[in-house]
């Protein structure tokens, strides 16, 4: 029988955010000369790290029809329970305690959206703002202390050029997308996304499914900032804060559809890329921090924008 | 519609009655009449930006660029006015405006562009924040007039004049919503799209208006923090995105759109207020605050999904 | 030989302001298909709901293969072998045949799927069924039929005892049904127990061992088909004598043939074949054509929810520009979709929000002027005869039949000069099918041009004065009520025969 490859670019097309990037990359590349250099690339890399990681617990919720807007303050809860509690105790307590309340709020989260069937765009809305609220609390400015020897591993401890930092994402994603793309779980993630009744009447464990996603979700997004606060040195309330709608382009861009059901985490990292490196380039173009925030909100609207109106067409064109 | 008015807004009120007595009884400064009144006058701009914001929500979107909005007015008219009596209507007039269209905007993206209303208006507010800080480079200038400080935090008695403003924007809002076919069609949209469609509405000039209108009420809101404060501030505007959605959801307006009613803006307005004021003196950080508003919206939003489900077969 | 494999024995349930069913006993033998018929509202999907574990029973007992059973969820019940294929598609559109058909199920060792079993496994199947389609497939590049053919592979696949199908027919064509009807005499050769839920009484009857009848809840009772005829069980369903009789049509003589609607080659974008017919004042004009002929296609086009390429449409010989439904809606053209719950109606405003809507929306004056729409709305009311107990109950708590008299007495504050109506009597009791027709015709004696589109071909035999036939999105014939019969309507819809009538 006829085995088509064209299954997984029928569900996930991944050719629209391909052309995007590439297309953004020559332009990079001929415009700037600073851009061009490996050290900007390695840079470039270690500041798309932790969207990239963002963008696959994103993923994961959007898959099943949700939306996590909680994600970015799950950094920076990281980064200031680091910043305020590895210095003082061991780096392993530390690191205990952060997970352990960035997954229990995540099990919280999916628990509101599967069992008590809450809204997913409310119930994480609500869950940012405890989180933020938490994270203010623990650390009402940038500071806290960080072991240094935490920093050396993850940061400067460097194979090809490259820090752990940078391998240890390469290292998530490529569990993830065995997760997604070879699991049972990751089918379930597009059933339940696709159409949730059908999954529940053919006896799918929709709710687990559910609560799962956030999970996922939290885990990223705290693996996110415990890789952060290496990089930045210090705790920070508001670090997460630009990439929760960050995520949500990176994964719009990459053909992740928004209603749910369709789109992978090949595209999704691809729009991570392209999201991730647009502050890089307007930097490397010489763009001061103000016009930055137009010229981002600016281009993220038209990238999901195009996005969208490439999945309607493809729609009309499919019937 | 009725219905929902007996039921959520009336246990709204409810509920803001028995939080008044209960603070009364746990601190008595709060049976003084002046000191209720002060908090009223305080709810003010948050009931004028919930107004707005369920504008929005009763056609099944949201906004969540009303604290840039707020932001930003209030820094162009204090920049625009500059102290001065002559200057206020003007000032006001070009605020709101300016309001109006930031909010068409984002009815353009989420109608035109397909964008959904959580992307649009969270990446308009970024935007918006951008415009804002190129427009004061940083360092917002200028201040209320008189008369604006007046309608901001002055008072007739222990009645502040404020009241006025929002008890009008009520009023207006609500013949709006009920009395006009405009309003209806708002309902109708957030009820069923598809369905408005095939009856001949014409959805997307009806959706961008309602962004529209969020827009002018947050830029109203703008103006009576400046008013009240007296000089633009770059930072009072950011609760009030969260704020009010906390406090429309408090004042029964459902987020799947059509049902609700704009009274919803006063008791949810009043008793997200209230909760904050009693936290105050309370001693809680705005790190405390944030955590109650996220427990209330998450608290309500549980209770009342569970009522609906409950209803449901 | 003869226990049953299930019985419900004094099932009750009840939901909030309605009793579903009332102490029902119902049982079914192995190996037999046993069909089940009622009005909408008369508990049989209730009763599938409980039998398959989405709804625990309030009283009462289950008893499957000889063993009291208690079933959770769905999950339970598909444990042991009882699968339901519903009529809304239970396949999820972005996974491929062989995705769905494990679907809850996958074949794999411990997280991980075996692709090659599931493939395996789905080849086979589909090579059994002559379904030639690649497993690869997504379910969303399949027609409704085909769709449906997986649904039922997927029940198949699963090791079926007792196969239970909702409405399977309703989007199959012909030849479609012949398969299915092979397919289900195979199944209970081979011990598969199957219950049949249908509206179409002639297939109850013609595959059907045994039929259970329900109205309101209860069992009215059990007999074997053979000894039925359609209009048994008719009066059964509906518990009194009731002849489906459609309204009487006007004589020749009596009758103006004023040209109403002229439609001349009108290409919708979607199908680009042209089509041109006319419509006379006072006429009943049929839309006829199976799933996907272009019928649907042409009536939502005329009325701008679908997109146009060209064409000409006149009214009473006034060109009109219909761009968008407000337009047509403005020129008196209105049409009333086939789905009421997406399309049709707000569910959850009330009655008079529905009503009234289209209202303020023909008026110029932004005002709503409560008192004088609620006497409209009132009028509408009783001259449709919608029972409602009170004018702001949410249009979601109707019966279907008097939702569907909201879909189409909203429109009659102003009298439309012509209706396209979709499906008007879809998934509606027999009681209120009668008054629709009934309605249906004293429209058409005041001179408004009516065309309807049904899948059901006796009703559009009985309503219409003229069916034009779809084929492959043009016109293939024009028959006049005269000459209507079954056979050769349907030469015409599946393009046997072919009067082109496209110019």
């Amino acid at each position: 029988m006829k085995r088509e490859k064209k299954l997984r670019s029928k569900r996930e097309n991944w050719q629209a955010p391909v052309f995007a990037f590439t297309a953004l990359f020559l332009i990079a590349f001929l415009f700037s000369d600073s851009f061009r250099t490996s050290r900007n690339l390695v840079n470039l890399l270690v500041q798309v790290a932790p969207l990239a990681l963002l963008t696959i617990g994103q993923t994961f919720v959007i898959l099943t029809g949700g939306i996590d807007l909680s994600i970015g303050s799950f950094v920076s809860l990281a980064t200031t329970i680091a910043a305020t509690t590895m210095a003082e105790s061991s780096i392993a307590i530390s690191l205990l305690l952060i997970y352990g309340v960035g997954l229990s709020i995540g099990l919280l989260n999916g628990f509101a959206v599967s069992y008590l069937q809450m809204n997913p765009f409310v119930t994480t809305l609500a869950t940012m703002v405890i989180v933020q609220g938490l994270t203010l609390h623990i650390l009402p400015a940038p500071g806290g202390v960080v072991p240094y020897e935490y920093v050396k591993v993850i940061m400067y401890t460097r194979m090809l050029n490259m820090p752990v930092f940078v391998w240890l994402s390469i290292g998530v994603s490529i569990i993830m997308m065995i997760v997604l793309y070879k699991t049972k779980f990751g089918l379930n993630l597009y059933a339940v996304g696709g159409n949730k009744l059908a999954a529940v009447l053919s006896g799918v464990r929709v709710r687990q499914t559910l609560v799962l996603a956030y999970i996922m979700s939290s885990l990223m997004a705290t693996t996110a900032g415990v890789m952060m606060v290496a990089r930045i040195s210090c705790g920070d309330p508001l670090v997460g804060q630009p990439y929760t709608l960050d995520s949500i382009g990176a994964a719009a861009v990459g053909g992740v559809s928004l209603a749910g059901g369709r789109g992978g985490l090949i595209g999704g990292l691809i729009g991570a890329f392209i999201i991730g490196s647009i502050s890089n380039i307007l930097n490397m173009l010489g763009v001061t921090p103000y016009w930055q925030f137009v010229l981002k909100s600016l281009i993220i609207v038209a990238a999901i924008g195009f996005a969208i109106r490439i999945k309607l067409m493809q729609g009309a064109r499919e019937k | 519609m009725r219905r929902i008015f007996e039921n959520r807004m009336l246990f709204s009120i409810l509920i803001l009655v028995l939080f008044v007595i209960i603070s009364a009884i746990i601190e008595p400064n709060y049976s003084d009449p002046r000191h209720i009144f002060t908090v009223v006058q305080q709810s003010a701009p948050l009931i004028v930006v919930t107004i707005g914001q369920i504008f929005v929500m009763l056609t099944g979107g949201i906004d969540l660029s009303v604290g840039s909005i707020v932001i930003f007015t209030d820094v162009f008219a204090a920049s625009l006015i500059m102290g001065s009596d002559e200057r206020t209507f003007f000032g006001i007039i070009a605020a709101l405006l300016v309001g109006a269209i930031f909010g068409t905007i984002n009815g353009l993206g989420v109608e035109l562009i397909k964008l959904p209303p959580l992307v649009m208006t969270l990446a308009s507010s970024i935007g918006i924040q951008g415009v804002m800080l190129l427009y004061c480079g940083g360092f917002p200038r200028g201040g209320a007039s008189k008369i604006l400080k007046f309608i901001g935090s002055g008072r007739w008695g222990i009645i502040p004049a404020s009241i006025c403003v929002w008890m009008i924007g009520l009023v207006v809002s609500y013949l709006i919503l009920r009395k006009t076919k405009f309003g209806w069609t708002l309902y109708f949209l957030g009820a069923n799209r598809q369905a408005a469609r095939t009856i001949g509405i014409r959805c997307k000039p009806m959706g961008i208006l309602a962004y529209t209108f969020s827009g002018l009420f947050a830029a109203l809101a703008g103006v009576l923090i400046l008013g009240y404060v007296g000089i633009p501030s770059l930072v009072l505007g950011d609760d009030y995105t969260m704020a009010s959605i906390a406090s429309a959801v408090l004042g029964g307006v459902s987020f799947s759109g059509g049902s609700g009613s704009v009274f919803g803006a006063f008791s949810g307005g009043l008793l997200m207020r209230f909760v904050l004021t009693l936290l105050t003196a309370f001693n809680i950080s705005a790190a405390g605050k944030n955590i109650v508003q996220g427990v209330i919206i998450f608290a309500m939003v549980a209770f009342l999904t569970l009522q609906e489900r409950k209803g449901e077969i | 030989m003869f226990e049953p494999l299930i019985a419900i024995e004094n099932v009750s349930k009840r939901f909030p302001g309605v009793q579903a069913l009332k102490n029902v006993n119902f049982s079914c033998s192995k190996g037999t298909i046993h069909g089940l018929v009622g009005e909408n509202g008369a508990g049989k999907s209730t009763l599938i709901k409980v039998i398959s574990g989405v709804y625990h029973s309030d009283e009462g007992r289950i008893l499957y293969k000889g063993q009291r059973v208690h079933f959770h969820s769905p999950s339970d019940a598909i444990k042991n072998g009882i699968r339901v294929v519903y009529q809304e598609f239970g396949l999820v559109p972005f996974l491929s045949i062989a995705e769905n058909i494990f679907l809850g199920n996958f074949p794999g060792k411990g997280l991980f799927f075996s692709k090659r079993e599931m493939y395996k496994h789905t080849e086979a199947i589909m090579q059994s069924l002559g379904f030639d389609k690649s497993p690869d497939t997504l379910v969303a590049d399949l027609s409704v039929g085909e769709q449906q053919f997986v649904e039922i592979m997927k029940a198949l696949v699963q090791k079926a005892n007792l196969l239970i199908l909702d409405e399977p027919t309703a989007a199959l064509l012909p030849n479609e049904v012949e398969k299915l009807f092979t397919i289900i005499r195979d199944l209970k050769n081979k011990g598969v127990t199957v219950i049949f839920v249908s509206h179409r009484l002639p297939e109850i009857l013609e595959i059907c061992d045994i039929v259970t009848i329900m109205k309101d809840g209860e069992i009215v009772g059990t007999f074997e088909t053979s000894s039925l005829t359609e209009e048994d069980i008719v009066n059964l369903m509906v518990g009194r004598t009731v002849e489906v009789t459609f309204p009487k049509r006007l004589t020749e003589m009596k009758r103006k043939r004023e040209l109403l609607m002229e439609v001349k080659r009108f290409v919708p974008a979607s199908t680009g074949k042209p089509v041109s017919f006319q419509l006379f004042e006072g006429e009943i004009l049929g839309f006829y054509g199976l799933e996907g002929q272009g019928q649907r296609t042409v009536m939502r086009s005329l009325f701008a929810l679908e997109s146009v390429l060209s064409g000409e449409i006149r009214l009473r010989s006034e060109s009109v520009r219909i761009k968008t439904p407000h337009d047509a809606i403005r020129y008196g053209l209105i049409y009333t979709p086939a789905s009421r719950k997406e399309e049709g109606l707000a569910l959850i405003l009330s009655v008079y929000e529905n009503i009234a809507m289209p209202i303020l929306i023909r008026q110029k004056a932004n005002l709503v002027r409560n008192r004088e729409l609620l006497k409209v709305c009132r009028r509408i009311i009783s001259e449709f005869n919608i029972k409602v107990s009170n004018l702001n109950q949410r249009v979601l708590n109707l019966s279907g039949g008097n939702q569907q008299k909201v879909v189409i007495g909203k429109w009659f504050s102003e009298y439309p000069r012509v209706l396209l109506l979709d499906e008007p009597t879809r998934g509606i009791d027999v009681g209120s099918k009668i008054e629709i027709y009934k309605i249906l015709r004293e429209l058409s004696n005041q001179g408004i041009g009516i065309i309807v589109f049904s899948s059901d071909l006796i009703e559009m035999i009985g309503i219409c004065d003229r069916i034009l036939t779809f084929y492959e999105n043009e016109i293939t014939g024009e028959i006049r009520w005269q000459d209507f019969t079954e056979e050769i309507i349907m030469a015409y819809a599946t393009g046997t025969h072919s009067n082109k009538f496209s110019a």
